[in-house]
């Protein structure tokens, strides 16, 4: 934890000194100071044997300070964001974010005993977002590696070992939908976010 | 003879259904979405597999994980590997990365003799990291079509999703296996059954916790587990030659990408 803090440093170093070029350093820099701080507080409630309405409190301030979720719940609707009533966006927008904190909530509660380190920033090819590299480290010595995708200082899009958590949603709600309707979904989600 | 006859009808199934593919084309789907013809077979498939990972297979794995302490499970692990390295240097040959292949070759080599069969991974420690290749990633290499294209999604009995593209590199795998060919060549068959069966515990074993999560933050399990492989394989197949996340340092570059399409 501490080498990967005196990298952290040594990068953070390197990006003001290069900030006198362009923005693009700072913004990596921001980036991956965002990711970094949002996991210390991941590991801080974990190891603090924080209890499930504990960490579900510190999930969704994190989660709302962080998270683009105006964004990332348009990007999962796919085209089926143009065709949803006003009534139904906001409905659903309501229900897909208590359905996400709580998925994640549950997910973090099993992170005990693992280490998290930010690597490398890099600039996505559509220009306007930067990619965090990150790795989780498992008591078993394996490593999960998770991208962060950072678009104006928010969280868009999160990817473990390769596949992205927005595209995997926007499948899995694209056949709910046509299965059941945008009403479903939405009645599917508020069960889901309990 | 008969298992000569199976391969055969395999190999037809597999040409039935690429000639579908190219006949049929492509259906109406959202950008980076899966194809999946074979929709209704494939979910009745699932459930099959499901219900035999529900009652056999994880039951089974659960029980490995509470029984068998990490160091020996690691060991499973590392042998298991191990016999995989010839195919993952085959692989690394046929994509055009002899070296690659090189230290693949000279893992397996360094891991079956010093690492006790393969049991510890002596070769990462002196600086051999490890690789994971296999042929329907080569295809995929070789191929014109975006990774994410594997050809018709598939659920195979008992080995679960797939497609037209890595169904045929698994047979293809299964037939150039040295493993296969020397324990069929000393009578020893038995042991490729061992084999397989450890490697079903030591996978499941690994994916429990991603699977579980899955099904858990899912609505429709089977599309989601769809489109989760598909994205995983066109992962490994961008990143060829790339080193296993475990040894690959956080700085290497190469890992940056993100499915999200728009």
């Amino acid at each position: 934890m501490f080498a990967l803090k005196r990298r952290i440093a040594a990068r953070l170093l390197a990006a003001t000194v290069l900030a006198v070029l362009p923005t693009g350093a700072a913004m990596a820099q921001d980036a991956a100071r965002i990711v970094d701080g949002m996991a210390g507080r991941i590991l801080a409630v974990v190891k603090a044997g924080a209890s499930e309405e504990q960490r579900r409190r510190e999930m969704t301030s994190l989660f709302r300070d962080n998270f683009d979720i105006a964004a990332i719940g348009r990007l999962v609707l796919g085209r089926h964001w143009n065709t949803a009533t006003a009534d139904q966006r906001e409905k659903f927008m309501t229900a897909f974010e208590r359905a996400e904190i709580k998925a994640y909530s549950d997910r973090f509660g099993e992170y005990a005993g693992h280490t998290f380190g930010v690597g490398k920033v890099t600039a996505h090819a559509n220009g306007t977002s930067q990619l965090v590299n990150s790795a989780l480290s498992l008591p078993s010595g394996a490593v999960v590696r998770i991208l962060w995708e950072i678009a104006g200082g928010k969280v868009v899009d999160i990817s473990v070992e390769g596949v992205s958590m927005g595209l995997t949603r926007r499948s899995d709600f694209s056949a709910f939908i046509q299965q059941n309707g945008m009403d479903g979904l939405i009645a599917a989600l508020a069960r889901k976010g309990g | 003879m008969s298992r000569r006859l199976t391969a055969f009808a395999r190999m037809t199934l597999m040409s039935a259904l690429v000639a579908s593919t190219l006949a049929t084309g492509c259906a109406t789907r959202e950008p980076g979405e899966a194809w999946d013809p074979l929709e209704v077979p494939n979910r009745f498939m699932f459930a099959i597999n499901r219900t035999i990972d529900t009652f056999l297979l994880r039951p089974v794995t659960v029980a490995y994980r509470e029984a068998v302490p990490q160091p020996v499970r690691n060991g499973v692990h590392n042998a298991l590997a191990n016999l995989g390295e010839p195919i993952t240097a085959l692989s690394e040959i046929a994509q055009g990365e002899p070296s690659r292949a090189a230290t693949t070759i000279a893992r397996f080599i360094v891991n079956s003799t010093v690492g006790f069969l393969g049991l510890f991974d002596v070769a990462k420690e002196i600086g051999l990291a490890p690789s994971k290749e296999d042929f329907g990633q080569t295809i995929g290499v070789w191929a014109k079509a975006p990774p994410e294209d594997g050809g018709p999604y598939l659920v195979l009995p008992l080995l679960g999703p797939s497609n037209a593209r890595d169904a045929v590199g698994l047979l293809v795998d299964y037939l150039a296996d040295p493993f296969r060919i020397v324990t069929r060549e000393l009578d020893v068959e038995y042991l490729m059954y061992v084999r397989t069966g450890a490697h079903a515990v030591d996978v499941r074993s690994r994916t429990l916790q991603a699977l579980d999560d899955i099904e858990k933050s899912s609505l429709d399990y089977y599309t989601a587990v769809r489109s989760a492989y598909t994205q995983k394989r066109a992962a490994d197949i961008r990143h060829k030659g790339a080193l296993l996340s475990s040894a690959a340092p956080l700085s290497s570059p190469g890992r940056a990408e993100i499915g999200l399409a728009r």
